[in-house]
């Protein structure tokens, strides 16, 4: 009894976010863009809102997105089908060294999870002016 | 592929994870997009996941107790840009719900919140469950 009552308040002290793995989440679709000066990704996130969205570029330069999707259902309606994707998503993108990592920007909009992420200056192509 | 200093189990374990993935994405396609259907005493409710539609991307219709959900639209990528991946569903879909209680024709209401479409169907009084109280 007492083993039990003390792993709930070990769990409590976790915060959602870092529960979420691989093993227990959604993998959401993402399209991949690369402009001259950025990279995008569009991530498809149903169900998420801004608050439930975790995202943290690691010192390997990996991009971590976990979300969490709060939607649930009153427990007196009777489920028929059941195939939306509820609860965690995760998905992790490796960035290689060309991002600047001071310069991401994140924008969620009717489930749809923009990032944004600069190219450093030397990976942007140049310009180079012919005189004479 | 990049280098990495891993166990043989690790490498194991992501061959399975890769290949769960492989058929997570199949079966995803197979019933896009993914709904719930719920039913309560007073109604059914869809839910549908549309992240990324705008209301005027999507169509409802309810035609002689069959809901058809329409969804059209265009992934547009960004200027100048060149697709690294796609997996974004482009293509129109239809589904069809063939809904067998009668329905308050009146009533329907749908909404559209975080790429999530619910739809409402409030049932017809006559098809509600009635208690029959005993004289």
């Amino acid at each position: 009894m007492n083993t039990i009552v003390k792993k709930e308040t070990e769990n409590k002290e976790v915060s959602t976010e870092t529960l979420i793995s691989p093993e227990n989440a959604h993998r959401p679709q993402t399209n991949i863009y690369h402009t001259p000066e950025t990279y995008i990704l569009e991530i498809e996130l149903p169900g998420v809102h801004n608050e439930g969205v975790d995202l943290e570029i690691t010192e390997k330069n990996i991009l971590v997105l976990k979300a969490r999707n709060a939607y649930t259902h009153d427990s007196d309606k009777k489920v028929l089908v059941s195939q939306v994707r509820t609860g965690n998503f995760y998905r992790a993108f490796e960035l290689g060294d060309q991002v600047d990592r001071e310069s991401v920007e994140a924008r969620l909009e009717a489930g749809l999870l923009t990032v944004t992420i600069a190219k450093q200056e030397k990976a942007r192509p140049k310009r180079i002016v012919v005189s004479g | 592929m990049y280098w990495s200093f891993t166990t043989p189990f690790q490498e194991i374990e992501n061959i399975r994870r890769q290949m769960n993935e492989v058929f997570q994405q199949y079966n995803a396609q197979s019933q896009y997009p993914p709904i719930n259907i719920y039913e309560t005493e007073q109604a059914i409710e869809i839910l549908v996941e549309a992240p990324g539609y705008q209301r005027e991307d999507l169509d409802l219709q309810l035609d002689n107790g069959v809901l058809t959900i329409k969804g059209k639209r265009e992934v547009t990528p960004p200027e100048q840009a060149v697709i690294l991946r796609k997996e974004r569903a482009e293509k129109a879909f239809e589904k069809k719900v063939q809904l067998t209680t009668d329905l308050d024709m009146e009533s329907l209401s749908a909404e559209l919140q975080q790429g999530l479409l619910s739809i409402r169907l409030p049932k017809a009084a006559r098809a509600q469950a009635k208690q029959i109280a005993i004289q």
